[in-house]
């Protein structure tokens, strides 16, 4: 599951299973059965005055791919190094976009025994985002709802008017 | 085989089989209808003759089988049932699966249809006996059933194999000249015939004495054929042997085609139960002869020929290529700064342009290409439905690139499967619910603002969100918070997902294959989206958006800052070099301004528009956009050339920006942006003042509205003339030697081919030979070469010797002083020096004293003549004016409505021509308030549009007399010829 290889992640596996997926020193999870793929670095255009979040679109054989950096989202410093994985996550609008990871972890169960609210402790933007986290031994993985998670990246109309002013 | 004599025949026959399974539909509906029958033997009759002399042996006998069929419904006034529609609808599959194999291989494809012949054979039998009895066909149907209870049943395995073992046996066996059973039971496989002589059954009787179970324990007969012989046995005892001649006929026919149980099954089943059996056969069996059937009539356009689709494939990227070509040339022809290389330049330029266009219109066809298969659709799916659904289908003729077409066509018979099974409800449901018992699948196409829009809509019971949400639920795709908060115009949308299914056992017909989910991934692939909404009890609408602009569209490819962006060429008027040690950058109020042809051009500069770089210096290359309402320059680094590029579309990030169109993957993988050049111009913010200076600078702007002409420039000594273009055909350069005298006056062999009359600007301007002479001998001591213009109307030709070419330039013809002398127009200002404008015609007369006679009258008088043009795309205007010119129009222009009113102040056209679509004041506008106008009356305002009407313009097109369509020259210009002709008659009768 680690490595440099693509890992295909198959759509047939059980709702309760997680991806796990880092960013800085913060884990997530996200529903197998959302994530398509995930991918090592491709070419990547990037799109003159778009939303912060979005690093630019990629060539996914064939199909043209939002890419979303989901350290801007969550507003952290950027990335050093080159590395990183980009998890293809599939929305219910049918659009699919490109997330990216510092790093992938392993795939889990979702265990109850596990399973907690939401701290209040965690970052602002998780509480939006979270459908509440799994406390492991070491570490705390945020269960991320990938539709609130996109709908956050997205400018609305006022935001774009700052952009918009030129000269 | 001769080929040519193939294709024309498969051109014909598809042709014919193209509509005649509307035609056989039309049957079932107007069952009396003779003339329909008529021409659907015709059909059939026509394909058949033609086999004879083609050798297509197996076609033959199944378009034979099928004509003698017909031949006896058609003599008998047989009124057909849908049984027998279906009958013959499979046989006119089986003629077009023929047909297919044909065209694609070049000979007969090997094919087994000989269970649809047996029925045809069968039926035909029936048809003759029904009538010559007078009985119907439900009636002996009843009959047979009453005295032979046991229902008709056959696996369709078990009768495959059987199949396949008679083929091999009837091939091994063909030549058998065994009489008895084979005589009146030769539709019966060659193993059960066997068996039966085997038994000492040679006649009908014989096999009613032994009985139905000796029979059946044959080990070659199933219990159904058992059934079947023994009720044929009883028919045609009854019948007293009337019908055994005709068989025996069919049967020699027969022994060499294959003959299938399956086949069988269904044959007799027509002939002792029609009603029944063939029903109970399309539901067990609908492999057999389904398995081939060939996607229904495909619509082939009338009167034209036939081209290999990867032909016009292949063409389309050479004449990308040569866009591209095009491009680079053009670019070096600008660079190389000579007359002569721009002139052929331009008209490698204007060629290749059309070429473009014209082809892609090649790949355009009418959605009916693939509609033409629904009505069949629809019918096949209600009758094995039970539910009876009428077509509705309007906006056939709306045309779509055929990559779009081809990849729509699944999705949609898919979307129509699905409206069919879950949409329309049982009849008894829907008169329960008050509403007629025919459900109505209506499909709809139409062009809505750049968007082809297809709607599939039925009248059904529509489709229960919340069942929608609870099955999304069930199956985990959403969970409850999502469930909650969903609306249910938005749980609708998931039954685009994955695997979701409103009706709790699969049926066999749409459940099967795609998914609604594939049909949103293809619609999808090719750029289009599609959305559901239903009312319950209502109906289910289906909305697809295609956008027209998915073909591929030739864009620049650019660089700035390192990154490339994609420009659409249909705006893109010109590109410029523009060095930084240019003396034509100006500076007005902090923007940049770039002087091009005595007008300043706003300049966009991309890198800092786009926040990639600041302070840029003025460098690079700038391409000309020319956005209708206004023109501008988009500063770039370089230009890589064009490229034909797929537009894709972007996702929701980008909705907000303006300045993208789209996006692209160009050759290397990359993903490029496209930028949206109206976009772009809102982005460039030019304050009030900016707009004055650059109109300042623009003197000519605003005079662009009046009369703007190309000239050609020219000099004679120091004084400078100007001629207009529309008659020069071409500009050459010849060594002086080459004008030769004859019969009194001067010539010159034009391109090897024709003798053209010479007259020297000098001549006509009275100078003295010795003068002309003299710089005749100045010119051959040089180069020896001189400039000839070749004016032309496309009929005569002549040529015009000038001294020295200075210019070709788009001026606006503003005379200032009208000219006294012969051969002048009058003087005007061009580049800032006077300049006298020559009188073409007063040259051509004297060139050729009879030219303008030959064109008959209107030719000299519509000189006076003028047509008002508006049309906001400059593209447009450069494509129509010259051909406007070459009727001796004079010629306004206005760029929009609001243009075209400020002449129309002074001014009264003869004729004015307007496009559609245009800012500001559009064309409905412009002739609304022209219609208003009492002084205008009587003249025609003509449409000149690029789009075909669709139904809601309809009404509105009508306030124009004519509505023509820009692409098709030919008939533009004669219509206006014509039109102003009669207001010439017009005018002539009220002198």
């Amino acid at each position: 599951m680690s490595g440099n290889n693509m890992v295909a992640v198959q759509e047939t596996q059980a709702a309760t299973e997680i991806l796990t997926c880092r960013v800085g020193d913060q884990w997530l999870g996200f529903q197998v059965r959302q994530v398509r793929e995930v991918v090592a670095p491709q070419t990547c255009t990037a799109m003159p005055l778009s939303a912060d979040a979005v690093m630019g679109l990629i060539n996914l054989r064939g199909r043209v791919i939002t890419q979303l950096d989901v350290r801007k989202v969550v507003g952290l410093p950027d990335r050093e190094s080159d590395v990183y994985r980009v998890a293809i996550v599939e929305t219910l609008s049918g659009e699919d976009f490109g997330l990216v990871m510092d790093e992938v972890g392993e795939v889990i169960d979702l265990d109850p025994e596990l399973y907690e609210k939401t701290p209040k402790t965690l970052d602002r933007i998780w509480q939006d985002v979270s459908e509440g986290v799994l406390k492991q031994d070491e570490r705390v993985v945020v269960l991320v709802n990938v539709e609130r998670f996109i709908a956050m990246t997205i400018p609305q109309a006022d935001d774009m008017d700052e952009t918009r002013v030129l000269h | 085989m001769d080929q040519e004599l193939l294709a024309e025949f498969l051109t014909e026959s598809n042709e014919n089989m193209a509509s005649i399974e509307e035609q056989l539909m039309e049957l079932e509906a107007r069952p009396q209808d003779e003339e329909l029958i008529n021409a659907i033997f015709r059909v059939i009759h026509t394909v058949k003759g033609s086999c004879g002399f083609l050798g297509l042996s197996g076609l033959e006998k199944l378009a034979h089988a099928g004509e003698n069929l017909l031949g006896k419904i058609r003599s008998l006034k047989f009124a057909v049932n849908e049984d027998l529609v279906s009958l013959l609808l499979d046989c006119a599959d089986g003629i077009n699966d023929y047909l297919q194999g044909l065209e694609a291989n070049g000979a007969e494809p090997a094919l087994d249809h000989s269970s649809v012949i047996s029925r045809l054979q069968a039926a035909e039998r029936l048809v003759d006996s029904m009538a010559g009895a007078g009985i119907s066909v439900v009636a002996e149907a009843a009959q047979t059933a009453a005295i032979e209870p046991s229902p008709v049943q056959s696996t369709p395995d078990r009768d495959q194999q059987a199949a396949e073992k008679s083929v091999a046996e009837s091939t091994a066996e063909a030549g058998d000249d065994e009489i008895g059973v084979d005589d009146w039971a030769g539709d019966f496989a060659e193993a059960v015939r066997a068996a039966m002589t085997a038994k000492g059954w040679h006649t009908p009787e014989q096999v009613i004495a032994a009985g139905f179970a000796p029979l059946r324990d044959l080990e070659a007969v199933s219990p159904a054929d058992a059934l079947k012989i023994l009720g044929l046995s009883k028919k045609l005892v009854a019948q007293g042997g009337a019908t055994k001649k005709s068989t025996e006929t069919e049967t020699k026919n027969e022994t060499d085609s294959a003959q299938s149980a399956a086949a069988e099954t269904e044959a007799v089943g027509v002939e002792v139960m029609p009603e029944q059996a063939t029903k109970t056969a399309t539901r067990n069996l609908p492999a057999p002869t389904k398995k081939t059937v060939a996607p229904a009539a495909k619509a082939k356009s009338a009167g034209s020929i036939r081209v290999d689709v990867e032909l016009l494939d292949s063409l389309m990227n050479q004449v990308g290529e040569l866009v591209l070509t095009r491009n680079r040339l053009l670019q070096m022809v600008q660079e190389s700064g000579s007359m002569e290389f721009m002139r052929v330049g331009r008209e490698v330029d204007q060629v290749t342009e059309r070429l473009q266009s014209q082809l892609l219109r090649t790949r355009m066809q009418p959605i009916k290409t693939i509609w033409g298969s629904v009505p069949r659709v629809v019918r096949d799916m209600s009758k094995s439905l039970d539910k009876r659904i009428d077509v509705v289908m309007e906006g056939e003729e709306t045309e779509l690139d055929r990559t779009i077409l081809t990849a729509l066509k699944d999705p949609l018979t898919h979307i129509i499967r699905n409206s069919c099974d879950h949409g329309v409800e049982m009849p008894a449901v829907r008169r329960a619910a008050g509403k007629p018992e025919a459900g109505t699948l209506r499909l709809t196409a139409a062009q809505e603002s750049g968007f082809i829009v297809i709607v599939v809509s039925d009248d059904g019971g529509g489709i229960n969100a919340e069942k929608v949400k609870a099955k999304a639920l069930s199956m985990g795709v959403i969970d409850e918070a999502m469930a909650a908060s969903m609306n249910d115009q938005a749980a609708l949308q998931l039954i685009f997902n994955a695997g979701l299914s409103t009706v709790e056992k699969v049926s066999n017909l749409s459940g099967r294959g795609v998914g609604m989910d594939v049909v949103k991934t293809s619609i999808e692939k090719v750029g289009g989206s599609v959305d559901i909404s239903s009312e319950m009890g209502k109906g289910t609408q289906l909305r697809i958006r295609i956008p027209l602009t998915l073909a591929i569209i030739s864009a620049m490819i650019v660089r700035c800052c390192d990154r490339r962006f994609a420009i659409p060429q249909i705006s893109v008027r010109e590109l410029l070099s523009a060095r930084s040690t240019s003396d034509d950058w100006r500076i007005i109020g902090g923007h940049p301004f770039f002087r091009l042809r005595g007008r300043l051009l706003p300049i966009l500069e991309l890198a800092e528009t786009l926040h990639l770089a600041e302070n840029v210096p003025h460098d690079g290359s700038i391409v000309v956009m020319d956005m209708g309402d206004r023109t501008f320059g988009i500063l770039i680094d370089e230009i890589f050339g064009a490229e034909e590029i797929v537009v894709k579309p972007l996702g929701v990030h980008f909705q907000q920006l303006g300045h993208y169109g789209g996006c692209s993957i160009l050759g290397d993988g990359s993903v490029i942006p496209i930028l949206d050049c109206n976009g772009l111009a809102q982005m460039m913010d030019l304050s009030e003042e900016v707009d004055q200076a650059a109109l300042l600078g623009n003197e000519e702007h605003a005079l662009k509205a009046s009369e703007m002409q190309h000239v050609l420039v020219y000099k004679h000594g120091v004084a400078r003339f100007a001629i207009p273009m529309s008659l020069v055909e071409r500009l050459e350069r010849f060594s002086a030697d080459k004008i030769e005298l004859s019969g009194g006056s001067e010539v010159l062999q034009y391109r090897d081919e024709e003798v053209i009359p010479v007259l020297r600007w000098g001549d006509l301007i009275g100078e003295t030979r010795e003068r002309a002479d003299a710089s005749d001998e100045k010119e051959k001591d040089e180069e020896g070469e001189v400039y000839g213009l070749i004016l032309s109307d496309g009929k005569n030709r002549m040529c015009l010797q000038v001294d020295e070419i200075v210019d070709i330039l788009e001026v606006p013809l503003e005379i200032k002083k009208p000219a006294q002398k012969e051969f002048f127009l009058g003087t005007t200002v061009i580049l800032e020096q006077a300049t006298e404008v020559v009188e073409v015609f007063d040259v051509i007369k004297r060139a050729v004293p009879d030219w303008l006679d030959q064109e008959a009258e209107p030719a000299d008088q519509s000189r006076r003549h003028s047509i008002l043009f508006v049309e906001d795309a400059a593209f447009f205007r450069n494509l129509v004016v010259p051909s406007l010119q070459a009727m001796q129009c004079d010629v306004w222009t206005a760029e929009d409505g609001v243009q075209a009113c400020r002449i129309l102040a002074d001014k009264i056209p003869d004729i004015i021509l307007t496009d559609l679509e245009m800012p500001n004041m559009d064309g409905y506008e412009l002739a609304r308030w022209i219609a208003g106008q009492e002084r205008f009356q009587g003249i025609p305002v003509v449409a000149l549009t690029a789009t075909p009407p669709d139904e809601k313009d309809y009404e509105r097109r009508k306030m124009f007399d004519e509505v023509l369509l820009k692409f098709d020259r030919k008939t533009m210009t004669e219509t206006l010829q014509l039109m102003i002709n009669r207001s010439a008659d017009n005018k002539a009768s009220l002198n």
